[in-house]
């Protein structure tokens, strides 16, 4: 939701995010499916850019075809044949229901995507940690103690393949070299005799580090009186009328979407033909979920420019 | 004339038996800046933290402690935490909340304030230390500085009476250190905190604290302020590395030319165009602020990391050691002597070169302890002898001498020169200028992704305006050593037949 999404309370954005998965799973009709997937996408453009959204296209491309031509080529149920391969017949249904099927997995984790890229650990933090605090501490510290680990492993990584005096002895040092180096990428490998037990020499490392840390951490808690009483809850922003009214937005277009996505979807099926389409208007509330948030975000100049290093993913 | 702290016949010991704190007799004026002066090991961690129970090490305490007339157990905890603050040494694992904002709160949210009031403390607090532009950045973004500053202000928030920090620059670069002196300075003559430092590098300290006392073999004693004022490290006082030994036609050890290196495709260009050139057998100190690419071209010297245009050419890189700035990366074992043995048989050498190196680094008696237990001096000295013990070609440093007292740089600097003497090309990254000025045999400064400079240390540091070592407790440590060498080698030669003994 990008920039519009900072105007409302955290509580608006999980809620129209966990609506539109939930949905998007549960609709298993083309027009729902194609119309979640275009919410979706626009959703991504809007929150994370053309980009990042064009890098989630291609790797999702492949799992795309590979889902709907394995039901096309599997399930031999229809009545439209399209060709036949000797015995083999196979069916426009067929490809239907796995295009569905794709796009409906592609919608989700689109979704997904533009949601955590709205939403921070400390949007987390302001949902739940007023009803389970230690579980929100637990997120925070966790939250930051992710990324620290992971540079670590790689520093301890680097470190290892740079002793070399240490390996050559024993022939291991493959990837040392005087040669000059030309520009071949950013890091080269570790040396070759090592390089089975260096992940989990690497791991032993972090999380001896790590456990270390967590005797200085305990310290820190306790200095700062963790522990001495009941805590307060810090929260960044209350729920406000202007949130209070998108959150029954939200909640009214998710009902109403469900109702009339439900209505939509009994009433189609795809064998043995493709049938019962549903009159235009009960589409309508599910793409004003799907789009309306989106095409508001993008008119308003799209995802704010300084969430580079806030968010979850 | 209140007494923040008073304490008399105050001793301490471990439960193994080791009596670190004797009879001290400690005072601290309430609005004092008082530094705790002592050697790395002398107990100055286990002092300060006798005053904050909640972080109180385990063991048998005796004698009296008062921290503003009161006993600092027998006070709930609530009003402990918002009588007497404590800033660690190591920022970053001490940080507990994943954003600045929530850091600062944390504290608040323990104590029960009140919502409303807690956001008015967290306004102060980070308006005082000039927090707001980055109060919504994740902590594992801020630099070491950052992190500091964030730590005493997390403290602070809480309003505490008297603040003790154990060694809070011994982890930052001298520019950051300075900065958050500063910032220290103002919470304590502004604000009125009185503020307790321990530190074993009291120089750049000197000019902002009221008072200083010394910590030695387990007493205090106090010690005059002008002790510690800087001086500039004059040149009659102290001499170079000698050069004789880097012969003009030794030839290159290490060739750059037109590096180009970066992080990833997304991140700036740390070097840009870089060129150098280290002769073999010499020792090369790289300085420059932080982010001018000192530790990214010993990586790029050290293969870790590749240029993506012009090249690096190493001639001693099968047989490189890389002593990284934390020297934890490079601890596997649970035992000091496991860690010197865990290269022993890829490498070749015996036990008696183990326990050989074990006394040339004062580690005979910490041998069974954990690495992760000794203290930093103690670390930075098991890792370079663990490299050492393989006999490397080209030791590559970065910040060999941070976070040590003199004594124990003066230690490293001697291993360093022996393995040069006995033909290893060094390459350091350093902040420390006294460590480059009297043991490195060129000095490279970076900048803006290049070298700047590169001359003989003489050359480099006789017309500087900020770049000017100073004579501090490393400088004094190192000239003892090397007049004991000179008077060692006279005697021997006048002890040799035909001499004049």
């Amino acid at each position: 939701m990008g920039a519009v999404g900072e105007l409302f309370h955290p509580a608006v954005a999980f809620a129209w995010g966990a609506s539109t998965i939930v949905l998007s799973m549960a609709f298993m009709q083309p027009v729902l499916a194609v119309v979640s997937w275009a919410g979706a996408a626009l959703a991504n453009v809007a929150c994370r850019g053309l980009r990042a959204t064009a890098a989630s296209f291609a790797w999702q491309a492949p799992l795309m075809a590979l889902v709907a031509l394995g039901n096309f080529v599997f399930a031999a149920q229809g009545s439209t044949e399209l060709f036949r391969i000797g015995a083999r017949a196979f069916y426009l249904e067929s490809l239907v229901f796995g295009c569905v099927m794709a796009l409906s997995l592609s919608a989700m984790l689109l979704w997904f995507s533009a949601l955590f890229s709205v939403a921070t650990p400390d949007d987390v933090l302001d949902l739940v940690g007023g009803v389970l605090p230690v579980t929100g501490l637990l997120t925070s510290m966790t939250c930051s103690l992710v990324p620290q680990f992971t540079r670590r492993g790689r520093a301890v990584r680097d470190v290892m393949a740079a002793n070399t005096a240490a390996v050559r002895a024993s022939g291991g040092a493959g990837g040392a070299s005087g040669d000059p180096c030309r520009a071949r990428g950013r890091r080269r490998p570790l040396p070759g005799a090592a390089s089975l037990r260096q992940p989990l020499r690497v791991l032993t490392v972090v999380v001896g580090w790590g456990l270390e840390d967590s005797l200085d951490r305990a310290a820190s808690c306790k200095a700062r009186a963790w522990g001495s009483g009941p805590r307060t809850r810090y929260r960044r922003r209350g729920l406000r009328r202007t949130d209070a009214l998108a959150l029954a937005l939200v909640g009214a277009l998710a009902l109403a979407s469900l109702v009339c996505g439900l209505c939509a979807t009994d009433a189609f099926a795809f064998y043995p033909h493709l049938r019962g389409w549903a009159p235009w208007g009960l589409y309508a509330p599910w793409a004003a979920l799907c789009l309306l948030p989106s095409a508001a975000t993008l008119a308003l100049g799209g995802r704010s420019g300084d969430d580079a290093g806030d968010r979850i993913i | 004339m209140t007494l923040a702290i008073e304490s008399s016949d105050l001793g301490f010991s471990y439960p193994d038996g080791t009596q670190v704190l004797e009879a001290v007799d400690w005072t601290v004026e309430e609005g004092a800046f008082q530094l705790l002066v002592g050697a790395t090991g002398s107990g100055k961690t286990t002092l300060l933290r006798q005053a904050v129970p909640a972080i109180a090490p385990v063991g048998e305490r005796s004698g009296r402690l008062r921290v503003f007339g009161v006993d600092p157990a027998a006070r709930p905890p609530r009003e402990a935490a918002q009588t007497a603050g404590y800033v660690f040494q190591d920022p970053a694992s001490h940080i507990v909340c994943d954003t600045v904002e929530r850091e600062l709160a944390f504290g608040l949210q323990n104590l029960g304030v009140d919502p409303p009031l807690m956001r008015r403390r967290l306004a102060e607090v980070a308006h005082f230390f000039g927090i707001e532009p980055w109060l919504h950045r994740p902590t594992a973004e801020l630099s070491g500085g950052q992190q500091q500053v964030l730590a005493l202000a997390a403290c602070l928030a809480l309003r505490p009476r008297i603040v003790l920090l154990d060694e809070p620059t011994a982890q930052l670069d001298p520019v950051a250190g300075k900065n958050f002196l500063h910032g220290l300075f103002r919470v304590n003559r502004e604000l009125g905190v009185t503020v307790v430092v321990a530190t074993h590098a009291p120089a750049a300290m000197a000019d902002y604290a009221t008072d200083a006392v010394a910590l030695e073999g387990g007493s205090l004693a106090r010690v005059p302020l002008d002790a510690f004022r800087p001086r500039p490290l004059a040149d009659a006082g102290g001499h170079a590395a000698p050069r004789a030994d880097v012969h003009a036609g030794a030839g290159l050890a290490i060739d750059v030319r037109d590096a180009w290196v970066r992080f990833d495709k997304a991140s700036p260009w740390v070097l840009r165009g870089l060129d150098a050139a280290v002769t073999r057998g010499s020792h090369t100190a790289l300085l420059g602020g932080n982010g001018s690419g000192k530790t990214t071209l010993l990586k790029a010297i050290s293969q870790v990391m590749r240029p993506e245009r012009g090249f690096v050419k190493n001639a001693l890189a099968k047989g490189q050691a890389f002593l990284p700035q934390d020297p934890r990366l490079l601890f596997m074992c649970d035992s000091a002597m496991e860690e010197l043995q865990e290269w022993q048989r890829a490498c070749g050498y015996g036990d008696d070169d183990v326990d050989e190196m074990l006394k040339r680094c004062g580690l005979e008696s910490r041998v069974a302890v954990h690495p992760y237990d000794l203290s930093g001096g103690e670390r930075q000295k098991l890792a370079l002898a663990k490299l050492l013990l393989t006999k490397p070609s080209l030791l590559l440093l970065d910040e060999p001498t941070k976070g040590l007292d003199g004594a124990s740089k003066a230690e490293v600097a001697g291993l360093i020169e022996e393995a040069r003497a006995a033909g290893a090309t060094v390459v350091s990254a350093t902040h420390d200028l006294a460590f480059a000025r009297l043991c490195a045999t060129q000095v490279a400064l970076l900048f803006d992704g290049r070298v700047a400079a590169a001359e003989a240390p003489e050359a480099f540091f006789c017309d500087n305006a900020f770049y000017r070592p100073l004579d501090d407790a490393f400088a004094r440590c190192w000239r003892a050593r090397q007049e004991a060498a000179d008077t060692r080698t006279r005697a021997e030669e006048d002890d040799a037949p035909g001499g004049e003994g």
